[in-house]
């Protein structure tokens, strides 16, 4: 007999076979598929559990954002558009005289702070004499540029801050 | 495969309690005997049987309807088996398999083989070790000895030779099998 007969021969006995094992067995595989799934659970929950305290924690620890800021009617033009529009025309040899208490300067902040405080006088001589200025820079008839007026100055009183609405220069080429 | 089947493995792979207990006692005694081929004796089988089905439902998402369930099942049996087999040797896989036996009877010497399944189960049984493991992968499994030297970590030539040695070794097994039965 040759030996792949031999070898089907053997393959053939053994084809089908089937012994029953023990009932304990299946209640030992199926304990230990519950304990298996228990724990996966487990690690799953204690997984999520600690991404959500990390997710709390860093939200907890994050800067406060910004107050919002009151909504004003376009405050930015009011305070510098004059001067800070007006000053590349003028030559730094010739400086506007009218111009200066207004200019955006470092000693511009305390005034500014101003508006925040209790300050009101301080504030009504900035609000006046703004206009004044800008007659002065008129008059000086620099070039290429043209002051309108659109109506007097307007106060507006809004949370306790005062602006000067509205001033408008045209910068001609 | 039938589409009852892949209904049952589907419902497995969602993790159904009542599918896995089906396919268990559907598939259970077949792995249990494999198991049996390659131990020797109950409890080791029933160790390597429940350690198989826990790889079973651990990976049957892995399973592909397009391969056999069965033979998928039969290859986690005979896999776990060598591990188990591995963890518990005492001694170099290569000192058992290595030992050559005379064997009295050759394969000329058979014209016609009258064996039963329980009495050729008892003559591998006897087989070393090693020889058993190679016959058994070979023969009845149907691995090819590249896969057999890849499982065992042996050389290719080693896996041929162990499982010519096996067969002959078999044979002498069986052979005084025979004789013993003509004396009664």
């Amino acid at each position: 007999m040759k030996a792949e007969e031999f070898d089907q021969y053997v393959r053939a006995q053994f084809e089908n076979e089937a012994v029953a094992p023990r009932a304990e067995v299946e209640d030992a595989v199926f304990a230990s598929l519950n304990t298996a799934t228990r724990k996966r659970r487990g690690i799953a929950a204690a997984a999520i559990l600690l991404v959500a305290t990390s997710a709390t924690a860093l939200w907890l620890n994050a800067p406060a954002p910004a107050p919002a800021q009151p909504d004003a009617p376009a405050p930015a033009p009011t305070e510098v558009v004059a001067p800070v529009a007006v000053a590349p025309a003028i030559p730094e040899e010739q400086p506007a005289e009218g111009v200066a208490p207004v200019a955006s300067t470092p000693s511009d902040e305390p005034e500014r702070m101003a508006l925040d405080s209790k300050e009101t006088p301080a504030l009504d001589e900035y609000v006046t004499s703004a206009p004044v200025a800008m007659d002065e820079v008129s008059s000086r008839g620099l070039s290429g540029v043209e002051l309108q007026e659109t109506s007097e100055p307007q106060l507006q009183q809004l949370e306790g801050e005062k602006w000067v609405l509205p001033a408008t220069v045209e910068v001609k080429d | 495969m039938e589409a009852a089947d892949i209904n049952l493995i589907e419902a497995c792979k969602r993790g159904k309690p009542s599918a896995q207990r089906e396919v268990y006692t559907r598939f259970s005694p077949m792995m249990f005997a494999v198991a049996l081929r390659y131990t020797n004796g109950r409890a080791d089988a029933e160790d390597i049987l429940q350690e198989s089905w826990i790889k079973v439902f651990r990976h049957i998402k892995s399973f592909s309807e397009h391969n056999s369930f069965e033979g998928w099942l039969r290859r986690i049996v005979v896999n776990t088996a060598i591990t188990h087999y591995r963890r518990n040797q005492k001694h170099a896989f290569q000192l058992d398999v290595e030992e050559v036996h005379a064997t009295p009877a050759d394969l000329e010497a058979f014209k016609e083989l009258d064996f039963n399944r329980e009495e050729l189960a008892t003559a591998i049984a006897q087989l070393p070790k090693g020889y058993g493991l190679v016959f058994n992968m070979y023969v009845i499994e149907g691995y090819k000895h590249k896969e057999i030297a890849e499982q065992l970590g042996i050389d290719l030539n080693t896996s041929k030779s162990q499982l010519s040695r096996a067969r002959k070794y078999l044979q002498g097994i069986l052979g005084n099998m025979s004789k013993r039965a003509q004396k009664v």
